[in-house]
């Protein structure tokens, strides 16, 4: 089956108003089905990276396509609309709106597109994630672990075009962040979800199907089917070489 | 949209009780404020009071009526002549009613003379001995008993009377003379009081007087100019309370809004992150703003009306309101009013704050900061810098153009408000450096929590203002205006001394003027140069088509033919004015001069075209080389048992001073109580709102080892530095203000002493840092030491 990719950035370039340059004519894809994980030194522009190829950001030059659109072209309102179909986010910490229920949360972006998903699709992506029983309680009843589950239970009903996460295990302890890495691995591997991801953690990366490294808004090499150990042994490279 | 905005409403009640509490109590004051404006508005006018049990009254012409291009302009006379006598003959069984100015020389009330006929009419009763047999008998209404001998002043003089009988008192007390001696002293008949049928009375009567049925009769009554005042007073204390109640409630949940708006940043990236547009998030604040507002607008317009009565006896006790009026109107357009005023204030208020929040980045869901960055957007600079700039502007055309203006309250209190909501929407800029000068002799000398409160009163900047703005408003907002208008009181009571250069007034006490035979004893005193004015008005037909009456002054100095006008009538020296006297005699004069700037009256004309009336005062000037003492003595003398008194310029002055009742100082205190209102809710909603963000800081001090009582003192002394910039500023606004208001009273009455009310500005400054320690040490205690994760807001 030929790949298609389904976020494409072409020599994107950020540069912000206080003079620092993010990235520096970033060209990569990510093809449809496939688990990516972006890692880098702090400071190397990773997250800038996933904000661009979001949609979160407007990129100084150069130019994103997603799902066949360019959002470079896009005015705030198409990207709006965008967003609600097509892209899924999941963060690092406040994932989820504190007055709502996780049920209602997880419905969230196909109610903002005016569409009202059944009460038993949103039960059976809150069971996928295995938080059926908490359908009812709010943010501030839930734990770090459980409100991320949560967010991968709002993007596995929107089934977006691309799921972006950035340092989804930052705030987790172990066994919690292994959860929520293995609900991601089964998305892609299941549902042929594609996933970038962003994150620090040579642990969490060997989830991915491919690693890409940056240093200093560059791409700077790639890992395929990495393991862990691999890739602690690159970013040390990557590391001693920036100092 | 709904949906998340209940939900909102729900979880953070909080944060929208500020605004709830405002909303209500805007809505609470429409209704209460409309509900009296509704009831002196439309409360029908007092029966008749001085005829109510005649049918039928006859009075002689009482209008003026010229004819112009238009048609004929009519206008009231200001002195009606009377009923002509050979009318009189006419009704031969009508009561001529004659009344005319006439007092016991030893008693305080006002009463008026009467013909013993006219009894019946004025409503009162013999209640001992009998009536007056012969022309030195009186019936008295009060004051002596039958079988005594008083003095009885009147227009011409004071003479003696034998008290005949006891009448019961009236609205209108009255002393009745005999037919004949009311005759006498006063030729002119006022009234023709006649039980006839009143098409009959038409008919013998023609068109040389009016004859006046039902509520017409209420024309006579004396009390009808005061009536009037009252009802004006009234409705113009309502009238602009309403306004800055709706204005003040605008800006006091605009800003609310815009706080809690700000604190939910991070929230709302989110929910753009998620997939709602520009508008969405609009329309989900308005749907905030308007589920708050519908609830508040309805506790406040159903409760409103309860508050109506309350505030018309409370205007009625300061003679400010129609006294005869003594139930609440029922109508109900005012709780309507309120009701709709409620939810278009929200809306309004709420605008800016939609607008800035649709237009918040996704991408700051991502960012740790839970506040956007900047304390003072470009948008309030410019309101602020223009706000400021035209205070300024105003206050040096003021003080150099038309100082005289200066005096009036409605020209200043606006420029004043002004130059205070600059300073408001200006604060942050000028908080960091001020808040740095106040604690700088804390950094080193407080320890641990010295060194943190000053650190954080000048890094976060906006949360200091947040605090400190109110308290500026709430400080500054009583002290200006209530020095402002002690000035102003004492200003215009000297500029008032100035422009009457006269040593010594006198002046009638309770009677409706100075008796001729007074007149010709002040003016036999040795030394004094005597002058008695007597009040009146004079007729100008302006532009060939309107009439104006002006107030005019009798002067002796002016001859028969001459008039002394002021200079913007648009005549010259020696042209010819054409122009109607107070009984509507036509005449032509001759402009003698100007009269001088600050002036009392419109005109002086001679006393004897001023007409009828006595002299309402009369000015004397010791003449140089006599002893102003033995003037004094000399006048007092003369004054005495003539219910006359002798007003020196020292005395006047004290009097104007202390003269405090007029209605704009009252609308001045209703305003104010509205504005401090207003600002003390502003302030309690910061301190509530702001402690979520404080309690993060405090949680990591606990942890980090501060004990219970270190963190009080911070939360303590961060408020104080807060309230403390906030009395900074507001000294240092107020005190422009007050400078700008000297400079310009120094040309209409000198220098003028800066008298600051330091009890109400202490007690305002004491409550401002009552509430500011209290209510974050009640906060403090209620919050836990352990949190959970960062999402919990």
């Amino acid at each position: 089956m030929p790949s298609v990719p389904v976020v494409e950035l072409s020599e994107v370039t950020r540069r912000f108003a206080t003079g620092v340059t993010a990235l520096t004519g970033v060209s990569v894809a990510f093809d449809t089905g496939s688990f990516t994980a972006v890692m880098g030194p702090s400071g190397s522009g990773k997250s800038t990276l996933l904000q661009c190829a979001a949609g979160l950001d407007r990129p100084t030059s150069g130019r994103v396509t997603l799902a066949g659109q360019e959002l470079t072209a896009l005015g705030e309102r198409r990207l709006t609309l965008l967003r609600r179909e097509r892209i899924g986010f999941v963060f690092q910490s406040f994932n989820l709106m504190p007055a709502l229920t996780a049920e209602q949360n997880v419905a969230l972006p196909l109610r903002l597109a005016g569409r009202r998903p059944r009460r038993s699709e949103v039960r059976a992506s809150l069971a996928a994630v295995g938080l059926a029983d908490r359908a009812g309680h709010r943010p501030g009843e839930l734990s770090g672990g459980q409100q991320q589950r949560v967010a991968i239970a709002r993007a596995l009903l929107t089934a977006p075009a691309v799921v972006f996460a950035d340092e989804p295990t930052g705030a987790l302890d172990r066994n919690s962040g292994e959860q929520v890495l293995r609900l991601l691995r089964d998305m892609v591997d299941q549902r042929r979800q594609t996933v970038v991801m962003v994150t620090h953690d040579a642990h969490a990366a060997a989830y991915a199907d491919r690693v890409l490294f940056l240093t200093d808004g560059r791409i700077d090499g790639q890992i395929v089917a990495p393991t862990a150990e691999a890739i602690m042994i690159h970013m040390a490279r990557l590391e001693a070489a920036a100092c | 949209m709904l949906t998340l905005a209940v939900a909102t409403l729900r979880l953070r009640w909080r944060s929208f009780a500020g605004m709830f509490v405002a909303l209500a109590l805007g809505s609470a004051l429409v209704a209460a404020l409309g509900q009296v404006l509704a009831t002196t508005a439309g409360a029908p006018d007092r029966g008749p009071q001085r005829y109510p049990d005649v049918p039928v009254v006859v009075v002689g012409v009482d209008e003026l009526s010229v004819p112009t291009w238009r048609g004929p302009e009519t206008v009231p006379l200001a002195q009606s002549r009377g009923v002509p006598a050979a009318l009189a003959a006419r009704l031969p069984d009508a009561v001529a009613d004659r009344v005319f100015p006439a007092t016991l020389a030893a008693a305080s009330d006002r009463t008026v003379g009467r013909p013993w006929s006219a009894r019946p009419a004025a409503g009162q009763r013999l209640v001992a001995g009998r009536a007056p047999a012969t022309d030195d008998e009186i019936v008295v209404s009060g004051g002596a008993r039958p079988g005594e001998r008083v003095q009885v002043v009147t227009a011409a003089g004071v003479r003696a009377y034998t008290v005949a009988g006891v009448s019961s008192p009236a609205r209108e007390s009255s002393v009745f003379f005999t037919d004949a001696r009311a005759a006498k002293l006063s030729p002119r008949i006022d009234a023709l009081l006649t039980w006839r049928p009143a098409a009959e009375v038409r008919a013998a009567v023609g068109a040389d007087a009016r004859v006046l049925v039902g509520a017409e009769r209420s024309r006579l009554d004396p009390n009808r100019e005061s009536d009037a005042d009252a009802r004006n007073n009234a409705n113009t204390i309502a009238g602009i309370a309403l306004g800055f109640a709706i204005f003040i409630s605008i800006a006091v949940v605009a800003a609310t809004f815009a706080f809690a708006v700000g604190q939910r940043h991070r929230e709302i990236a989110l929910l753009r992150a998620a997939g709602a547009t520009p508008g969405q998030i609009r329309r989900m604040i308005y749907a905030e703003a308007l589920v708050v507002a519908t609830l508040a607008a309805t506790v406040g317009s159903v409760a409103g009306p309860y508050a109506a009565p309350a505030f018309l006896d409370w205007l009625t006790a300061r003679h400010m309101a129609p006294d005869w009026i003594d139930a609440v109107s029922d109508s109900t357009w005012p709780a309507y009013l309120a009701f709709a005023t409620g939810l278009f204030v929200a809306l309004l208020a709420v605008l800016t704050a939609a607008w800035r929040a649709s237009r918040v980045r996704p991408v700051e869901a991502l960012r740790e900061s839970s506040m956007p960055a900047r304390p003072m957007p470009l948008s309030r600079w410019l309101l602020g810098l223009g706000t400021l700039v035209t205070a300024l502007v105003c206050m040096a055309v003021i003080a150099v153009d038309d100082p005289d203006s200066a005096t009036n309250r409605k020209t200043y209190m606006p420029v004043l408000m002004l130059l205070i909501a600059a300073a408001a929407l200006l604060a942050p800029a000028v908080v960091r450096p001020t808040a740095k000068l106040l604690t700088r002799p804390f950094e080193r000398m407080g320890g641990a929590v010295g060194m943190l409160v000053a650190a954080a009163a000048t890094s976060s900047a906006r949360r200091t203002a947040a605090l400190a703005t109110p308290v500026l408003l709430t400080v500054a907002l009583p002290a200006a205006l209530l020095t402002a208008s002690a000035m102003t009181d004492t200003a215009k009571a000297a500029a008032g001394a100035r422009s009457m250069p006269a040593d010594y007034l006198v002046v009638p006490d309770g009677t409706a003027g100075l008796d001729a035979e007074l007149a010709a004893r002040l003016r036999a005193v040795p030394g004094a140069d005597v002058s008695t004015i007597v009040e009146s008005s004079v007729y100008t037909l302006e532009g060939e088509t309107v009439l104006i009456q002006r107030p005019a002054e009798g002067l002796p100095s002016v001859p028969d033919d001459a008039i002394v006008t002021e200079a913007d009538w648009g005549y010259d020296v020696g042209d010819t004015v054409r122009l109607w006297l107070a009984d509507g005699t036509e005449t032509r004069l001759r402009v003698l001069r100007f009269l001088p700037a600050g002036a009392a009256t419109a005109a002086y004309v001679s006393p004897r075209n001023a007409g009828a009336g006595l002299p309402s005062r009369a000015l004397v000037d010791v003449r140089p080389g006599s002893d102003p003492e033995a003037v004094e003595a000399a006048l007092r003398r003369a004054a005495a048992g003539h219910r006359a008194t002798v007003v020196s310029k020292a005395d006047r002055v004290a009097a104007a001073a202390t003269g405090r009742a007029g209605a704009s100082r009252l609308g001045l205190l209703m305003v104010l109580g509205i504005l401090l209102t207003y600002t003390t809710i502003a302030l309690v909603n910061t301190l509530v709102m702001g402690a979520p963000d404080r309690a993060g800081e405090r949680r990591t001090m606990r942890l980090l080892g501060a004990d219970r009582g270190q963190v009080l003192r911070y939360a303590l002394a961060e408020s104080l530095v807060a309230v403390g910039v906030g009395v900074i500023l507001a000294a240092a606004v107020t005190g422009t203000a007050l400078s700008g208001l000297w400079v310009a009273l120094l040309r209409v009455a000198g220098p003028v002493p800066l008298d600051v009310s330091w009890t109400v500005v202490g007690a305002v400054v004491g409550a401002c840092v009552l509430i500011a320690t209290v209510l974050p040490a009640l906060l403090e205690r209620s919050s836990p030491i352990a949190s959970d994760s960062a999402s919990a807001p």
